[in-house]
C-alpha cells in the first residue's frame, strides 16, 4: 500500500551522491560511507573484499532500513592508509576480479558454443551421410 | 431403573395403559421372565426382548431411549430427583408400550411394509448377541456393566443403521407425540377415576385409530405366543412369521385408510425427508410385504440383508427423533458442533446412553455399503468371531474364554482402547444431574489412563492404605479380592474405584467414594511418600480425570452417596490441618475451634500494615520448564488438546472467568477443558463445574433440621469448601459474587441468621460440659454434645468468614451487601453479649471467636471507610474489652484455664485496637468514610489513656507465665502502638484539641517498650538465621500439589507456623519504627533527636540488613507462591526504616552530619528493596524512587559526578515500569489509608503472571536496567509512548544515566553472583539500541552509535571491569554459563517474555551488529565471547567460528578482560575440552589462516582445544594426525610453538592473570617429551619438518 515506488530502487534522489563519506570523529582512520541505491549484493561484496585487505582493521556494512535503498559501510584502516583509499582499491580489485570472472565466463561460453557448433556440424554431416533419413528438428 | 422417568413423549394414556398391563400380567420381573410382544409389533419391542440368561446374573432390561430422555429431562436445578422405584415392572414395560405405538403408527403409514420380517430377524440376532454378550463381558464390570452392555449392544445394532444426518428436525412425525410445553411429562394421576376416564377416552380414540391401540392390548394378551417362535427353530415358525406379516399388513392398511390423503402425503414427505434417499429408493422398488410373504424363507435369518437394514432404519427413526429432540432441548455441548448443528446423533444410537459422548472418530460410522457387506457375512455364519466383528468391535476380546469355547481368537487386534482401561460407567440414568449444567460425564476416549503409568497398578484397601502389589499370597477370603481385572490380587486400583464410583448400587458408590477420599487425603499429606503420591496425583489429574468424576458424584440423590462425595471433595479441596484460623474449619461440630491451637496463622497475619489483607491462595504458577514437564507426562492423545487449552488460557482463569457475562459460554466448556483447568487450578475448576450451585441446593434443601438431611459435619464441610472457593483467586471470588448471590444469602441464613444466640444449653448438657470440658476427648460427651448442637444450631464462624473474604474481594459487595443488607448490624448481637455469660467453656470459646470474627469483619469494612456507625454501638463495650486484657498481677503463675481466658481477652483486644486504628484513619478525614462524616475525631481517640496505661502493664508482663502467650503479648503491643501511631500521625501541634504535653505523656509511656529489653528479645529472635535456613529446607523438601495452594503436607506446617510467628515479631518492629517516624516528625525538641538516634541504632541497622537478605532469598525461592505473604511484613519493615531515615535525617543534610555508612546501607537496602516489592506496593516503589533512588540529593552521594537532571531523565522510565496509573492509585490508597478509594483488600502474590499483568512488581534485580529495555524494545515500549511532551533527553542521555545508576548500584552493593548475567545481557542490549531511538521522525541526528559515545563507552568498560575474571570470581557455583545467560535473557524483560524470543536469535543480532558497525570496539567484543564458552551448544560456535569467521580477527580481547561467567574463571571458558571434530576444524582453520592471533583470547581458546585434541587423546587419533599435519606444515613458528608446548595439565581455576604465562610449558625436558610424542604419532614427512623446526628439542 504505502510501499515505495519501484524506481526508488535505482533512481538516486536529487541532491544526493551515489557515495558519500563521513569521517568518524572518535576513531582515527575510520569513516562511514553511505552508498545510495544499493543493497546487500554490493555491501557484502565490498565488505568481504575490504576484509581481505591487511591494512583494513575493520570493515562492516549494514542496511539501516529495509525500505530505504542504501547501505552504509564502515571502514577503519591502519594509519598508513585511509578508508577511502582502501575502499577505492577494494572497488578496483572487485572490478578486476569480476572482469576476470566475466572474461572467463565469456571465454567458456564461446568455447562451449564452438564445441556445440562442431558437434552439430558433425551431426549434420552424419545425418546427411546417412541415407533415407530427414532432418528432424523436433527432437 | 432408578430415575427412569416418564418419557416426555408419553402421555397419561400410555402410562395408564402400562399400569394396566402390569396389573394384568402380574409377572414379577426377573431374568427368567420371557416376555414376547404380540406378533404385529414384535420387531419393535427391544425392551422386553427375551434374554436367555445362562447364569443367574441379574439382568435388568433398560430402555435406551428412556434413560436418555429421562436423564436429560432433568433440567431444573432445584428439582428433587425422582424417587426410584426399583424393580417396578410398570416402569420397565412403559417404554415398550410407547415405542409400540410410535412405531405402529409411523410404520403402518409406510407403503411398502417390508419391515416386519426384518424386524423379526433382528430379534433373533439380538438373541444371539445376548448370548455372545455372556462370552465377551467387560473385564471390569460385574453385573451392572453387563446390563448396560446389553443396551449398548442394542446401540450397536442401531449403529449399523445408516442414518441420514439430520439437518432439519421434524418433531411432528406421526402427529402423536408432541413435546410437552414444560419439557416435563405431565404428572401421572393414578386414581381409579382418572383411569376410567382415560379408558373412556381411549375408546373414543380407538374408534379413529384402532390400530394404534391394538398393539398394547396384544402385548398383554399374548406374550406366550411370541415366545415360541423366537426361541425355537421349529416348524411352527414360518407360519407364525407369515401371520405376523399378515397382521402388520392389515394394520397398515387400516391405518392408511383411517388417514386423510393430506395426512398421508405429510407423513410420506416427512418420512422421505428423514430417511436416506438411497434407502427410500430401495424401499420404493420393493414388492409389497404381503406379496412377499409366501417367499421361501425357511428361517427368518435368511431374509435379505437390505430388508433388515431398512427395518432397522425404520425402527430407529422414532427413537431417533425423540432423542434428537431431547438433546436439542438440553443444549448438550458434546453433541453440538460450533454451528449448533447436531453432529453426533447417529452416534448416540450406537451405544447405550452412557456412551453417547464417545467421539465419532473412535469408530467411524459405517456407510450403507459396508453394512450390507458385513451383514451378508454374518447371515451365513454363526461364528462368534464374525458376530463380534459386526456388533462388538468396541468390546475387548477375551481370548481365554474364546479358547475355552474352542474358537481361535481373530488375529487382528481389536480396537480395545478406551473401553478396557477406562473406568467408565455406563449408567447415567442412576445419577440424574440436578443442576442445569451439562453433565460432566467424560467419554472413555477422553480419559484413557495409561496402563504404563506407575500409579495405574497401585492397589488400595478401603482405608486407602497401599497394598503390596506382590502380595499374591493374601488368601482370597481376605484382602478385598474381587472380580476386577486381576482377581488374584487384593484391593482396588484407582481405575476400579473410579468405575465403582458410578455403580448402580448406592452402597457401592459410597464405599468407592469414601475410599477415594481417603486415598486423596493420604496422597495430599504424602503419606505414601512423595514419589508415589506424585504419581497418584498425576494419575488422578492427568490420566483419569478424577476431578470430573468426583464432581458428578455429588449430583447423586442418595444421601449417603452425597455425604461420601462431600467427604471426598473436602479431602481434595481442603487443608487437613488448616493453619488458617487454627482448626476451626474442620472442627466437626458447631464450628468451634479446638482449644489447643488457638491462635491461627490467619489471625496472626491480621494486623499487618495495610490492615487485614487476605491472601489469594492461588496455586503456584508453573514456570516455563515445569510446563514442559507437565505436557510430557501426560499421555499422547490427551496432550494435544490439553496443550491447546493451555495456550488458550494461559493466564489461568483471570480473563475468562471475569469476562463471562453469563452462563452460556461456561456451559459450552467441554469436559476436556474442565479437566485441563483442574490441572492448573482445582478450585477454579470446581467452581466452573457449578459445584457451588449444588452446594446451595444442598444447604437449602438438605441441610440439617429437615428430616433425613445432611448431618452437621457434611454441612460444615460444605461451608469450608465454599470458604475455600472465596479465597482461591480473584477471578473465582468475582465469579461467585457475580453468579452466586443466592448462595451467599443461603449461607448467611444457614450459618448466622437462623441460629441460636446467645448460646443456650439444656441443663443436663451444661452440667456435663462444665465437668468434662477439660477432657474433651471423651467420646460419649462429644457425641451427646453433637446431638445437642444438631437440635439447636449454633452460629457458624465460617459464615462470617465467607462474608469477610468476599468483602475483602470487592468493595461493592462490602458496601451493598454487608452494610446494605444489614448483615453488619445483624452481627452486632455477637458483640453485645459477653462471652463470659455463656454457660460452659465450649460456648464461651465459640462466643469469643464469633466476637473476634465479627470485629475483623468490621475492620475490613472500616478499611473501606464503611460502616463507621457501628462504633456508636460498640463504644461502651470497648473500654471493657481493653481493660479486660490488662492483667496487672504480681507475676504469679495462674492456672491453664485462666491463661486461656486471658489469651481470649488479649486476642479480642488486638482486634479491637486494630479496628480503632482504622477508625482513627477514617476520622482524620471525614471524606474518607462512606457516607461522609460517618465518624468524628473524638470517638476513636477517646481510648488513648487506657491504651497507654495498658502498654505500661503489657510491657511489664510481656512473656510472663513462661512465655506461654508471648506472641499474643507482642502482637497486642504492636496493635497498641499502631493505634497510637495513627493518632499521632494526624496530630497537629498547633491544633487546639491536643497539647504538646499530651504527646509527651504518651511518648513517655511508650518509651518503656524500647528502653526495656523487650525489643532486644524480639530482635534477637528475629536475627536467628539458622531457623530461617531450616525453614527453607523444609519448604523445598515438602511438596504441594501444583494445582492447589495450601498446607497439607505435614512438613509444611512447622515452617509456615514459624513464618507466621516471625511475621508477628516483625510487625512489632514495623510498628515501633512507624511510631518513631511519627513522633520524630513532630519536631519536639526532646523527642525528635531521640527518634533519630533510635532509628539509626546499630541493632536496627543489623536487623534491617538481615531482613533484607532474608526477604531477598525468600522472594527468590518462593516465586509467585502464596507464602510470599509472609515476606511482606519484612518488606514493610525495610520500607518503614527507609521512610524513617528519610524523614528523620533528610539525606540532603546527612552528608555532613551522619557517617557515610548510613547512606551506603540505606542505599543498598533501597536497591534491594526495589527488587522485591510485591504487587500492591506500587506506591512504595514510587515513593522510594522519589525520595531515595532518584532524589536530587541522592546521586550526590554517588562516587562520580552526575548531572543534576539524572532523576529527570530516568523517572518516566522507572515510573512506568512500576505499574500503570490505575494500579498505582489503588496502591497509594491502601498505603496512605485513603479508605474511600480502596477497592479490594486481598494480596495477590501471582499478579505479575499472564500476558498482560496489571502490575509488574516484583521488579526483580534487573529493575535498574529497565530504561535500557525500553529503548531496546522501542517499538513496543509503553514508557516511550507515554513520555512527557517536554522530555528532551536523547537515547544516549538515557543510557548514560542508566549506566550511572548501575555504577552506583555496584558501588553500594557490589554485584551479587546471580546478577552478573543480567548485567551482561543489559550491556549487550545497549549495543543494539538504535542510535536515533528518541528523536522524532524527520529530525536529523548524527547516526553515531550509542556505544561509541565516550561516556557510554567508558561506563560500559567500567562495569565490565568490575567483574572481569582478573578482578573477581564469584565464590559459589551456579548454573552452567549458557543456561544462566539464557535464563537471564528470558528474565531480563517483560517484552522478551511476551515475544518468546530465544537467546540465540538475540545473539545473532548482536554478532551481526558487531560485524557491521562496531569498528572492533573492545567492550563489544568482550560481550561477544561469553556465549562461546566451551559448554555452550554448538550453534553459537558455528555462528562465530565458521559463519562469521571474517570477524574473528576483530575480536581483540585479552584474557584478563573476559567477563566472569562462573566460579572457575578462565576454566569456565575452556573446559571441558572440545570433542567435536567440526568445531575443532574451525579452530584449526582460524589458527592457520591467522584469523585469531596472539594475544586475543580466542587464539588461546583454539590452542587449548587443539592441544587437548592432540596430546590428551580425547579425540580420535585420526583427527589428531590431521591437526598435527596441518599445523606442522602450515603454521608459523610462534603458533607452532604455542600449540606444541601448550600446558594441558594446568587448571586455570583460581589462577590470577596474567594467565598467559601458565599456558606454555617452559621446562625443556617436558618440551622434549612433547616433540617426541609428535614424532611418534606422525608420518615421516611431518617428522622431518618437526626436526627442521625444533632442532633443539629433538634427541
Amino acid at each position: 500500500m504505502n510501499a515505495p515506488d519501484r524506481f526508488e530502487l535505482f533512481v538516486i534522489p536529487e541532491g544526493r551522491k551515489k557515495v558519500s563519506m563521513t569521517p568518524d570523529t572518535k576513531l582515527p582512520n575510520a569513516a562511514t560511507f553511505t552508498i545510495e541505491r544499493e543493497d546487500h549484493t554490493l555491501g557484502n561484496l565490498l565488505r568481504m573484499q575490504l576484509l581481505k585487505d591487511p591494512r583494513v582493521l575493520f570493515a562492516g556494512y549494514k542496511v539501516p532500513h529495509p525500505l530505504e535503498h542504501n547501505f552504509i559501510i564502515k571502514v577503519q584502516t591502519i594509519p598508513s592508509c585511509s578508508p577511502e583509499i582502501a575502499l577505492g582499491e577494494a572497488i578496483t580489485e572487485l572490478i578486476q576480479e569480476i572482469g576476470t570472472l566475466k572474461n572467463k565466463f565469456e571465454m567458456d561460453v564461446i568455447r562451449q558454443k564452438a564445441e556445440e557448433a562442431k558437434t552439430a556440424q558433425n551431426d549434420e554431416l552424419q545425418t546427411a551421410l546417412r541415407p533415407g533419413t530427414t532432418m528432424d528438428m523436433d527432437f | 431403573m432408578r430415575g427412569a422417568r416418564p418419557n416426555p413423549q408419553e402421555t397419561d394414556d400410555d402410562l395408564l395403559r402400562q399400569q394396566e398391563e402390569f396389573l394384568l400380567t402380574g409377572v414379577k420381573p426377573s431374568a427368567k421372565v420371557h416376555r414376547r410382544q404380540p406378533p404385529s409389533v414384535g420387531g419393535f419391542t427391544r425392551i422386553g426382548t427375551p434374554v436367555k440368561v445362562a447364569d443367574n446374573a441379574h439382568v435388568e432390561p433398560i430402555s435406551t431411549s428412556v434413560s436418555v430422555s429421562s436423564q436429560e429431562a432433568l433440567t431444573g436445578f432445584g428439582e428433587t430427583p425422582a424417587e426410584a422405584t426399583r424393580g417396578d415392572h410398570e416402569e420397565i414395560s412403559k417404554p415398550t408400550a410407547t415405542r409400540q405405538s410410535h412405531f405402529a403408527r409411523s410404520a403402518s403409514k409406510l407403503e411398502s411394509s417390508g419391515a416386519l420380517a426384518a424386524a423379526h430377524r433382528e430379534l433373533l440376532e439380538r438373541e444371539k448377541q445376548a448370548k455372545v454378550e455372556e462370552v465377551t463381558g467387560d473385564p471390569n464390570a460385574p453385573a451392572v456393566k453387563r446390563v448396560v452392555d446389553f443396551n449398548s449392544n442394542l446401540g450397536t445394532v442401531m449403529g449399523q443403521v445408516a442414518e441420514k444426518d439430520v439437518v432439519k428436525l421434524d418433531f411432528n412425525l406421526g402427529g402423536i407425540s408432541k413435546p410437552h410445553q414444560t419439557g416435563f411429562p405431565e404428572p401421572v394421576h393414578r386414581s381409579e377415576f382418572a383411569r376410567r376416564r382415560a379408558k373412556a377416552k381411549m375408546k373414543e380414540a380407538t374408534n379413529g385409530q384402532e390400530s394404534a391401540q391394538e398393539p398394547a392390548t396384544r402385548d398383554v394378551i399374548a406374550p406366550m405366543a411370541i415366545h415360541q417362535p423366537l426361541t425355537s427353530t421349529g416348524d411352527g415358525h414360518v407360519s407364525n412369521a407369515d401371520n405376523i406379516y399378515q397382521q402388520i399388513h392389515e394394520e397398515n392398511i387400516n391405518r392408511l385408510q383411517s388417514m386423510s390423503d393430506a395426512e398421508i402425503e405429510q407423513e410420506r414427505a416427512s418420512l422421505i425427508s428423514s430417511l436416506n434417499p438411497v434407502l427410500v429408493q430401495k424401499l420404493m422398488n420393493r414388492k409389497p410385504l404381503v406379496e412377499r410373504e409366501a417367499a421361501p424363507s425357511s428361517s427368518p435369518t435368511s431374509i435379505s440383508p437390505s430388508g433388515g437394514d431398512i427395518s432397522r432404519n425404520l425402527t430407529s427413526s422414532p427413537t431417533q427423533k425423540a432423542s434428537t429432540q431431547a438433546s436439542e432441548e438440553d443444549d448438550m455441548p458434546f453433541e453440538m458442533n460450533s454451528d449448533g448443528e447436531i453432529v453426533s446423533i447417529p452416534k448416540m444410537r450406537r451405544r447405550s446412553s452412557g456412551h453417547r459422548f464417545e467421539s465419532l472418530s473412535s469408530s467411524p460410522k459405517p456407510n450403507l455399503a459396508q453394512l450390507v457387506e458385513v451383514k451378508g457375512e454374518t447371515e451365513s455364519a454363526d461364528d462368534p468371531i464374525a458376530m463380534y466383528k459386526t456388533y462388538y468391535r468396541d468390546v475387548p476380546i477375551e481370548k481365554e474364554k474364546l479358547e475355552w469355547m474352542g474358537i481361535n481368537p481373530p488375529s487382528k487386534k481389536a480396537p480395545t482402547k478406551g473401553v478396557t482401561s477406562s473406568p467408565l460407567s455406563n449408567e447415567v440414568s442412576t445419577t440424574p444431574t440436578a443442576s442445569p449444567l451439562p453433565s460432566p460425564i467424560p467419554s472413555p476416549v477422553m480419559f484413557s489412563p495409561d496402563p504404563q503409568h506407575p500409579a495405574f497398578n497401585l492397589r488400595f484397601d478401603f482405608y486407602g492404605a497401599l497394598l503390596d502389589p506382590a502380595s499374591k499370597s493374601v488368601p482370597v477370603h481376605k484382602g478385598l479380592h474381587h472380580h476386577g481385572a486381576n482377581p488374584d490380587l487384593p484391593g482396588y486400583t484407582i481405575s476400579e474405584l473410579l468405575h465403582l464410583m458410578r455403580s448402580q448400587v448406592p452402597s457401592q458408590r459410597v464405599i468407592a467414594l469414601n475410599t477415594m477420599g481417603r486415598i486423596i487425603s493420604r496422597m495430599k499429606a504424602a503419606t505414601y511418600g512423595v514419589e508415589i503420591s506424585r504419581n497418584i496425583y498425576e494419575f488422578l489429574i492427568h490420566q483419569a480425570g478424577a476431578v470430573v468424576y468426583l464432581r458428578s458424584s455429588i449430583d447423586d440423590n442418595h444421601i449417603a452417596v452425597v455425604v461420601a462425595s462431600i467427604n471426598a471433595l473436602a479431602a481434595w479441596m481442603l487443608e487437613d490441618t488448616d493453619c488458617y484460623g487454627g482448626r476451626s474449619y474442620f472442627s466437626t461440630y458447631g464450628g468451634v475451634i479446638a482449644e489447643e491451637d488457638t491462635w491461627g496463622v490467619d489471625e496472626k497475619l491480621q494486623p499487618m500494615t495495610r490492615g487485614g489483607d487476605g491472601i489469594w491462595m492461588r496455586p503456584p504458577h508453573l514456570s516455563r520448564t515445569q510446563v514442559g514437564q507437565q505436557s510430557t507426562s501426560s499421555t499422547l492423545d490427551v496432550k494435544s488438546s490439553r496443550a491447546h487449552v493451555n495456550l488458550e488460557d494461559e493466564d489461568d482463569d483471570d480473563e475468562e472467568l471475569t469476562t463471562d457475562g453469563n452462563h452460556a459460554p461456561t456451559a459450552q466448556e467441554t469436559v476436556m477443558q474442565q479437566a485441563a483447568r483442574a490441572e492448573r487450578n482445582l478450585v477454579s475448576a470446581f467452581v466452573r463445574m457449578h459445584l457451588l450451585q449444588r452446594f446451595q441446593y444442598l444447604l437449602e434443601t438438605w441441610a440439617p433440621g429437615s428430616d433425613g438431611g445432611l448431618n452437621a459435619t457434611a454441612c460444615d464441610l460444605i461451608m469450608r469448601m465454599i470458604e475455600r472457593c472465596t479465597r482461591s483467586s480473584r477471578s473465582t471470588a468475582e465469579f461467585i459474587l457475580k453468579h452466586h448471590q443466592p448462595l451467599i444469602d443461603s449461607v448467611w441464613d444457614w450459618s448466622i441468621s437462623e441460629t441460636q444466640w446467645p448460646l443456650l444449653d439444656r441443663a443436663e448438657d451444661a452440667s456435663t460440659d462444665s465437668d468434662t470440658s477439660q477432657s474433651s476427648g471423651n467420646q460419649t460427651t462429644m457425641k451427646s454434645r453433637r446431638r445437642f448442637q444438631l437440635s439447636k444450631k449454633w452460629p457458624r464462624l465460617l459464615g462470617i468468614r465467607i462474608i469477610r473474604n468476599l468483602a475483602q474481594t470487592s468493595r461493592v459487595f462490602a458496601r451493598d451487601v454487608v452494610v446494605g443488607k444489614g448483615y453488619m448490624d445483624h452481627l452486632l448481637r455477637f458483640l453485645l453479649i459477653s462471652p463470659n455469660s455463656m454457660v460452659h467453656l465450649e460456648a464461651k470459646t465459640l462466643a469469643f471467636q464469633l466476637q473476634i470474627e465479627t470485629l475483623r469483619l468490621y475492620h475490613v469494612l472500616a478499611n473501606y471507610g464503611l460502616g463507621c456507625h457501628i462504633l456508636n454501638d460498640i463504644f461502651v463495650n470497648i473500654p471493657g474489652w481493653i481493660s479486660d486484657a490488662i492483667y496487672d498481677g504480681d507475676g504469679a503463675t495462674v492456672d491453664v484455664q485462666e491463661l486461656r481466658l486471658r489469651s481470649w481477652h488479649k486476642r479480642r483486644a488486638i482486634v479491637t485496637l486494630t479496628l480503632l486504628e482504622s477508625y482513627v484513619h477514617n476520622a482524620a478525614d471525614n471524606h474518607r468514610t462512606e457516607p461522609e462524616h460517618g465518624i468524628s475525631w473524638a470517638q476513636p481517640t477517646s481510648f488513648l489513656s487506657s491504651v497507654a496505661e495498658g502498654i505500661d502493664v503489657w510491657v511489664r508482663h510481656c512473656g510472663e507465665n513462661n512465655g506461654a502467650y508471648f506472641l499474643v503479648d507482642v502482637s497486642l503491643l504492636a496493635s497498641a502502638i499502631a493505634y497510637i501511631t495513627a493518632w499521632i500521625s494526624y496530630w497537629n501541634p498547633s491544633g487546639l484539641d491536643h497539647s504538646a504535653e499530651e504527646a509527651k505523656t504518651i511518648w513517655t509511656s511508650m518509651e518503656k517498650i524500647w528502653t526495656g529489653d523487650l525489643l532486644d528479645v524480639v530482635i534477637g529472635a528475629l536475627l536467628m538465621v539458622e531457623e530461617a535456613e531450616k525453614n527453607k529446607k523444609e519448604y523445598d523438601e515438602s511438596w504441594e500439589l501444583p494445582n492447589l495452594a495450601g498446607i497439607y503436607h505435614p512438613r509444611m506446617i512447622p515452617p509456615i507456623k514459624q513464618a507466621a510467628n516471625r511475621t508477628v515479631m516483625v510487625n512489632m518492629i514495623v510498628r515501633v519504627l512507624q511510631a518513631w517516624d511519627a513522633f520524630g516528625r513532630l519536631e519536639l525538641e526532646d523527642i525528635t533527636p531521640r527518634c533519630r538516634e533510635l532509628v539509626q541504632s546499630d541493632v536496627i541497622i543489623a536487623l534491617n540488613l538481615a531482613a533484607a537478605e532474608h526477604a531477598q532469598s525468600e522472594v527468590r525461592s518462593a516465586q509467585n507462591h502464596w507464602r510470599l505473604a509472609f515476606v511482606r511484613q519484612e518488606i514493610y519493615l525495610l520500607f518503614a526504616w527507609c521512610q524513617a531515615i528519610v524523614t528523620l535525617s533528610p539525606l540532603s543534610q546527612v552528608s555532613s552530619e551522619t557517617p557515610q555508612s548510613i547512606i551506603r546501607i540505606n542505599a543498598s537496602i533501597v536497591f534491594d528493596l526495589m527488587a522485591i516489592l510485591q504487587p500492591g506496593d506500587e506506591y512504595m516503589a514510587v515513593w522510594l524512587l522519589q525520595h531515595c533512588v532518584l532524589s536530587p540529593c541522592m546521586p550526590r552521594s554517588f562516587t562520580r559526578d552526575t548531572s543534576a537532571s539524572l532523576s529527570d531523565i530516568l523517572r518516566p522510565f522507572y515510573r512506568s515500569t512500576v505499574g500503570y496509573p490505575s494500579r498505582l492509585s489503588a496502591s497509594e490508597a491502601s498505603c496512605r489509608r485513603l479508605n474511600n478509594k480502596i477497592t479490594e483488600q486481598m494480596f495477590d502474590c501471582g499478579a505479575n503472571r499472564g500476558k498482560f499483568p496489571s502490575s509488574r512488581l516484583p521488579l526483580g534485580p534487573n529493575w535498574i536496567y529497565c530504561p535500557i529495555d525500553e529503548l531496546y524494545h522501542a517499538t513496543s515500549s509503553r514508557a516511550l509512548r507515554e513520555l512527557p511532551s517536554d522530555y528532551t533527553s536523547t537515547g544516549t542521555d538515557v543510557i548514560v544515566a542508566t549506566l550511572r545508576m548501575i555504577e552506583a548500584s555496584i558501588g553500594f552493593r557490589g554485584i551479587p553472583a546471580e546478577e552478573t548475567n543480567l548485567l551482561l545481557i543489559a550491556l549487550m542490549k545497549i549495543h543494539l539500541v538504535q542510535p536515533n531511538v528518541l528523536t522524532l521522525a524527520g529530525e536529523d541526528e548524527s547516526e553515531e552509535e550509542i556505544f561509541q559515545f565516550k561516556p557510554v563507552a567508558s561506563l560500559i568498560e567500567h562495569c565490565l571491569d568490575q567483574f572481569s575474571i582478573s578482578r573477581w570470581i564469584p565464590p559459589k557455583a551456579s548454573t552452567p554459563a549458557l543456561e544462566a545467560l539464557d535464563k537471564a535473557f528470558y528474565d531480563s524483560s517483560f517484552y522478551i517474555q511476551k515475544s518468546g524470543k530465544p537467546f540465540y536469535q538475540f545473539y545473532q543480532d548482536f554478532a551481526a551488529a558487531f560485524a557491521s558497525s562496531s569498528f572492533g570496539d573492545r567492550s563489544f567484543a568482550r560481550l561477544l565471547i561469553p556465549p562461546l564458552c566451551s559448554k555452550s551448544p554448538r550453534d553459537y560456535k558455528d555462528l562465530i567460528w565458521n559463519d562469521m569467521n571474517d570477524i574473528l580477527r576483530l575480536i581483540q580481547v585479552h584474557i584478563e578482560e573476559l567477563p566472569t561467567i562462573g566460579p572457575h574463571g578462565y576454566d569456565d571458558y575452556v573446559s571441558p575440552p572440545e570433542q567435536n571434530t567440526t568445531i575443532l576444524s574451525y579452530y584449526l582453520t582460524a589458527l592457520v589462516e591467522k584469523r585469531v592471533q596472539r594475544p586475543s583470547v580466542l587464539y588461546w581458546v583454539a590452542i587449548h582445544h587443539l592441544a587437548h585434541a592432540t596430546f590428551s587423546k580425547t579425540v580420535n587419533a585420526e583427527f589428531g594426525k590431521i591437526i598435527i599435519t596441518r599445523l606442522v606444515s602450515k603454521a608459523d613458528e610462534g603458533l607452532l610453538e604455542d600449540w606444541l608446548f601448550y600446558n594441558t595439565t594446568t587448571s586455570f581455576r583460581g589462577l590470577t592473570p596474567p594467565l598467559t604465562q601458565h599456558f606454555v610449558i617452559l621446562d625443556p625436558t617436558r618440551r622434549k617429551e612433547r616433540v617426541a610424542r609428535i614424532q611418534d604419532a606422525s608420518s615421516p614427512d611431518v617428522q622431518k619438518q618437526v626436526v627442521a623446526r625444533f632442532p633443539m628439542y629433538v634427541e
